[in-house]
């Protein structure tokens, strides 16, 4: 999947689970999830459930990282650590 | 002499907020009252000022213990420390942003607790210390993918769905009555959700999976500043517990929730409200 696929897809995982009321492709992969779009950590669970249902990732207990969901971008970043085969 | 009710307060720093709080305690129509304080190792005169309340309880008739971990132990730990201590056959969980608003919900939540044998668990209608008070938390709800909604939050104190007792899937333990015996058989509260969050919820589905029930009583008022006591420390960051500890319950209750008639997903969010600072907050009227 490229870049750009890859964070269109992670926006409209954003937008439908946390029931935003914006267009996907408004928001900014580089802003800030949680200054700029209202994203608080109840919000952050919501997104690492999404990450597991729908891109198969598995975020064990201790290995969540606030940075890893910081921006579009960085959480781009995270899927595509984690799909990599190790 | 032993009494019927113990109050268990945990304590963290943030001792301007405890200093509001815990005095009204005292203000609470029911004796005779136990009241057991542990301190999680604060280092800004909460442990000296602790001590100087205890006197002050003593004389309005409330047998006080303190206990001071000498590090900081997890809500789990720590309100399991004060069930080991407590003498009481009826507990009540308090956090230290919690303040009195009605003088009798002891007897309230106590009346509703022992109204039914299956009733392990009650807790009050939280408002917030703002005028007019709007809701804070009647009840919790579970929707079946395991989002928690704070049912009523930022709604008008005195709406009607919310003035009436009934069921819930799950209370906070910000405040909540608890019968002691059905939480010491079921270990207490789970030290895996160390050192904050969910550890409450679990603990009402624990209860409840054994066929028990946990009930709202809006008869009752507290007020709650919300979040003062679980809302993050340095050295506890809350999103990442929130994520944790959010998992682990999903994952531990999803058979229980996924079968129940919880909120829908679109209501189980957190609303964002603006309220005046806690540092405004003065007066917390009695009633």
């Amino acid at each position: 999947m490229t870049e750009e696929k890859l964070e269109s897809r992670l926006k409209k995982m954003v937008v439908r689970r946390l029931f935003m009321k914006i267009d996907p492709d408004s928001i900014d992969a580089g802003k800030s999830l949680v200054d700029d779009y209202g994203v608080d950590s109840v919000s952050l669970l919501e997104l690492v459930v999404g990450l597991e249902e729908e891109f198969g990732i598995k975020v064990e207990d201790q290995e969540f990282d606030v940075n890893n969901f910081r921006t579009i971008e960085a959480l781009a970043e995270f899927v595509r650590s984690k799909q990599q085969p190790s | 002499m032993k009494c019927p009710v113990s109050i268990v307060v945990l304590t963290r720093n943030k001792l301007e907020i405890t200093r509001l709080c815990l005095p009204t305690i005292l203000h609470s129509s029911c004796r005779p009252l136990e009241l057991i304080v542990v301190d999680n190792a604060s280092t800004d005169g909460t442990r000296e000022w602790l001590e100087n309340f205890a006197g002050t309880a003593e004389r309005a008739n409330v047998r006080t213990t303190l206990v001071f971990n000498s590090r900081p132990e997890g809500c789990s730990t720590a309100r399991n420390q004060a069930i080991d201590r407590a003498s009481g056959d009826v507990l009540i969980f308090v956090d230290n942003d919690v303040a009195v608003r009605t003088r009798r919900w002891i007897e309230i939540l106590l009346d509703t607790l022992l109204s039914s044998p299956d009733i392990c668990m009650v807790g009050p209608k939280l408002v917030y210390p703002f005028p007019p008070h709007p809701i804070q938390c009647a009840g919790v709800g579970i929707s079946r993918t395991g989002r928690v909604q704070f049912i009523g939050r930022g709604e008008p104190r005195d709406d009607p769905r919310f003035c009436s007792r009934r069921e819930t899937q799950c209370l906070i333990s910000a405040c909540l009555m608890a019968r002691r015996q059905p939480v010491v058989q079921a270990g207490g509260f789970d030290e895996e959700f160390n050192p904050v969050q969910f550890e409450d919820f679990d603990l009402c589905y624990r209860l409840r999976e054994k066929g028990l029930k946990t009930v709202y009583e809006p008869a009752a008022e507290m007020y709650h500043m919300e979040s003062v006591t679980t809302g993050g420390t340095p050295e506890v960051h809350n999103p990442a517990v929130v994520v944790r500890h959010g998992l682990l319950f999903k994952r531990k209750w999803r058979h229980m929730f996924e079968r129940e008639k919880g909120p829908p997903d679109s209501e189980a969010r957190w609303k964002r409200l603006q309220f005046p600072p806690l540092s405004s907050v003065t007066e917390l009227p009695l009633v």
